[in-house]
């Protein structure tokens, strides 16, 4: 009796998201929204709004939200990480693949209905540097400089070198091959800051993959404005590659540094209200990088590491609520990036991007094991290191989109940029699986 | 660069709000409640806003619209989600004489005030735009606000359970003035041309759809919630899904989100389980939600008539003035009436007694909502006049001061 009414107790108790509840749910809130708009558009008498656009945004972003921490959910019943549900909802309600299809109607989100969801994707952008920047502890970045140089290093060297050699062998051009490759090198500390959040106790392993990742990003932005700085000098640039090296990475790492201190000051003041504090202070860090042209994650990575390390204590509420609310963040970035994802571009260049790939990944794979046996990493830790690097994401698009607005009357910048977005694209969706496959295979002693 | 520095005058402004200082003063000196809070944001709105140094233009205003549809809608939640069962079947009969004696007071007193307004605004007033100024005003005078412990605060039984009366008749009202308001705004509308028409079919068919998709919305964050063991994180995300998908609703069918939110709210609180991490949530949003709403006012807002002449002014402020008496004279007067079968058990001359003079908080957020559906201007003077009847009705309550406060 007792057990009967224990069990019974129990099924009460549990999560009863099933797959089927959770792609109907999935399935009503696109019927809702394709009702809505037929209903609004064809019934005559109905009241009309003084803000259709304010009222589309909204609905779109509730819809981004909700959709995508359900197809997340759906997702990960198969496996797979939720960031890769979160990638194909917007993939396939975004206007990139119905393009490429050849039916633009049947896209639930038009170029400028996307367009108007930026100042939210920038938000999420900034949220995701808070976080990144909170989850690095200075003493575990000095304990293991080594391992995090190492694992650094190893990866970079090889990938740079393997996809040169394949990039100048379909583009032939010494340039645009060394720009290739420094964008190659990159990673995604957007999407390593995810799937840490989502292990209830983030593992020492977790961590590490997420400290290299910022190191490395941090000194490949600095290598590709001096790569960039080189090819404008020997082409006819009408941009001053040099004040792009101080501006994104000076000016970022400064800007980030210099606000952790007002941020410091004003937590210590502050006791109340902290969920509004932490979205007016992003959306502030978000339209001051727009304002003065510094790069927005690498600001608020910066700002969070410093505020975090500089004070743990008067800084602990704010980072908290900020990670309350990072599950929303990256539902809209994550869905928002799938639907910027370009699929006309993985198509037609897939020999040029499957090329580059397969080497980038096997230069991850060599350079990350090497390094990681050398330093000592536990074998599981060894075996599995190098799955961390391969996502790519925020920092990477914005090092291809900067080609084309580098070299503006430059045919070969398009095209170039073309690619490597292509490429960018395999590796966001390939990238979360085998990132998740490491972080259950790797014990949280190792 | 004026973005950044819009922004961080907003984080000085909470910093201010939200520090331990303010904390201290508003304790010490009651007349701060009038000065802090959300009227510090509402004058700030004004500062920045067209009216004043146009900080915040038109263009940059359209920018941040979609957060003002979700605070709208975040309130309209919070009004919701006190239609709990048990909540009203506690309520005495002696409250419901209340509510609805105040209910038809107001009624009647804001079709007398809309056509007397009306004949000194604009003479030439369709009867529509009659109709939908009747609802507006109802929803001024409707309810009171329902804070009691800046009035002073007496802990014997009858003052206490006057104030949780004065509470529970400012929640019920609440929920009647926003149906109100709505409905007169869906069924009195601007047309393409811009004049007011009256439709109440195609309102209610409006209506009735926002309905049907805030049944389909609840339904599945009810069953999301329910299922999500208080785990902060997801609350946070479906109830900021669930807002902005009913405020895009809403505002489709040409509605504000206060009534969507409220219904939304309202099924929450009907559910057969209490959802304590949405409830704890939203409760601690509310000082935050009710800030954005008054800053947003205080950008809308416009003073009636035209305010270079002095005989206009004059006007505005006779008309503030005497609406702030109807209520001075009026809401004791309705409050003296409905309660007096209890006169044994609550204590009618308590500080909490003074409350119902005050204009709910709630009436600037609805008229605010009416604002950004009208582009005649006729809101957005209708909503400084709100502003003006508030801060009057408010400073009403200290004068004459016969009540006993002393503490027990």
């Amino acid at each position: 009796m007792n057990r009967s009414a224990h069990s019974t107790e129990l099924r009460k108790e549990r999560p009863r998201f099933g797959a089927t509840f959770l792609a109907v749910s999935l399935l009503c809130l696109v019927g809702l929204i394709l009702i809505t708009r037929e209903l609004q558009t064809n019934i005559i008498g109905i009241p009309r709004s003084n803000l259709p656009a304010a009222g589309e945004t909204t609905l779109l972003l509730g819809m981004m939200i909700l959709g995508s921490w359900l197809a997340g959910r759906l997702i990960r019943r198969a496996g797979l990480p939720p960031i890769t549900g979160q990638l194909l909802l917007g993939v396939l309600v975004g206007p990139s693949l119905w393009a490429w299809l050849k039916r633009p109607e049947l896209a639930l989100i038009n170029p400028s209905q996307l367009a108007s969801l930026q100042g939210a994707e920038s938000l999420a952008v900034v949220m995701i540097g808070l976080v990144a920047g909170a989850e690095i502890d200075w003493a575990f970045l000095r304990d293991r400089m080594r391992m995090i140089t190492a694992l650094a290093g190893g990866q970079v060297l090889l990938v740079f070198v393997g996809v040169a050699f394949v990039a100048f062998a379909f583009l032939d051009s010494v340039a645009q091959s060394v720009i290739v490759a420094t964008i190659a090198a990159t990673s995604s500390s957007a999407v390593a800051v995810a799937l840490l959040r989502e292990m209830r106790h983030p593992t020492e392993f977790a961590r590490l993959i997420l400290a290299t990742t910022v190191v490395k990003d941090l000194l490949l932005v600095l290598a590709f404005s001096i790569v960039l700085f080189v090819v404008a000098a020997t082409t006819a640039s009408t941009h001053q590659a040099w004040h792009w090296i101080a501006l994104h990475l000076a000016g970022s790492i400064g800007v980030g540094a210099a606000l952790a201190l007002p941020l410091r000051w004003a937590l210590g003041r502050i006791e109340r209200r902290m969920t509004a504090v932490v979205l007016v202070t992003a959306i502030f860090v978000a339209i001051l990088c727009r304002t003065i042209g510094v790069a927005p994650l690498i600001t608020a990575l910066t700002l969070g590491y410093t505020a975090r390390n500089i004070a743990p204590v008067a800084t602990a509420a704010f980072f908290a609520t900020a990670r309350r609310l990072f599950l929303a963040v990256c539902c809209v970035f994550f869905a928002v990036s799938g639907a910027h994802l370009n699929f006309a571009a993985l198509v037609a260049n897939w020999g040029v991007v499957f090329a580059v790939s397969g080497v980038r990944l096997a230069g991850i794979w060599s350079g990350a094991t090497i390094a990681a046996r050398m330093t000592g990493l536990s074998p599981a830790a060894a075996r599995w290191a190098w799955a961390g690097f391969v996502p790519q994401a925020g920092i990477s698009l914005a090092l291809a989109a900067q080609i084309a607005i580098e070299f503006p009357n430059q045919k070969w910048a398009s095209s170039l940029a073309t690619i490597v977005i292509a490429c960018i694209t395999l590796n966001e969706m390939i990238g979360p699986i085998l990132m998740r496959i490491a972080l259950r295979k790797v014990p949280s002693q190792a | 660069m004026t973005n950044s520095i819009f922004w961080l005058a907003i984080g000085a402004m909470l910093l201010v709000a939200g520090s331990r200082w303010t904390e201290r003063i508003r304790r010490r000196f009651p007349i701060s409640n009038v000065l802090g809070g959300g009227w510090a944001l509402l004058a700030l709105g004004v500062v920045i806003g067209p009216q004043g140094a146009r900080v915040l233009d038109e263009d940059r205003l359209t920018q941040v619209q979609p957060i003002l549809l979700v605070l709208l809608t975040w309130t309209g939640v919070v009004v919701g989600l006190q239609c709990q069962a048990a909540l009203i079947r506690a309520i005495p009969a002696a409250l419901w004489r209340w509510i609805t004696l105040d209910l038809a007071v107001s009624l009647l007193l804001s079709v007398a005030a809309a056509g007397l307004l009306a004949r000194i605004w604009q003479p030439e007033s369709p009867a529509a735009a009659q109709f939908l100024l009747t609802g507006t005003l109802a929803a001024i005078a409707l309810g009171w606000n329902p804070e009691t412990r800046s009035l002073g605060i007496r802990t014997d039984a009858p003052a206490m359970r006057l104030a949780v009366l004065v509470q529970g008749g400012a929640g019920a009202l609440a929920i009647c003035s926003i149906a109100i308001s709505t409905l007169a705004l869906q069924c009195a509308h601007q047309d393409s041309s811009g004049a007011v028409v009256f439709a109440p079919y195609g309102g209610m068919l409006a209506l009735a759809m926002e309905c049907g998709a805030v049944l389909v919305v609840s339904l599945g964050a009810y069953g999301i919630l329910r299922d999500s063991r208080e785990d902060d994180s997801r609350t946070t995300l479906i109830v900021i899904g669930a807002l902005c998908l009913l405020s895009g609703i809403a505002v489709t069918f040409g509605g504000s989100g206060l009534l969507t939110g409220m219904l939304f709210g309202a099924m929450i609180g009907f559910g057969r389980r209490r959802l304590r991490g949405l409830e704890h949530l939203l409760t601690h949003s509310e000082p935050i939600v009710a800030s954005g709403c008054f800053f947003f006012a205080g950008i809308t807002l416009a003073l009636p008539g035209n305010t270079t002449s002095i005989n206009s002014v004059m006007t505005v402020g006779a008309i503030a003035l005497s609406l702030a008496i109807a209520r001075r004279v009026m809401k004791p007067l309705i409050m003296t009436i409905a309660l007096s079968s209890l006169r044994e058990n609550i204590a009618l001359d308590s500080p909490a007694a003074r409350a119902p003079i005050r204009q709910a908080p709630l009436t600037i957020v609805v008229l605010l909502a009416f604002a950004i559906q009208d582009s005649s201007g006729l809101a957005d003077q209708l909503l400084g006049l709100a502003v003006l009847i508030s801060l009057m009705s408010t400073l009403s309550t200290f004068f004459p001061r016969r009540v006993r406060s002393v503490a027990t």
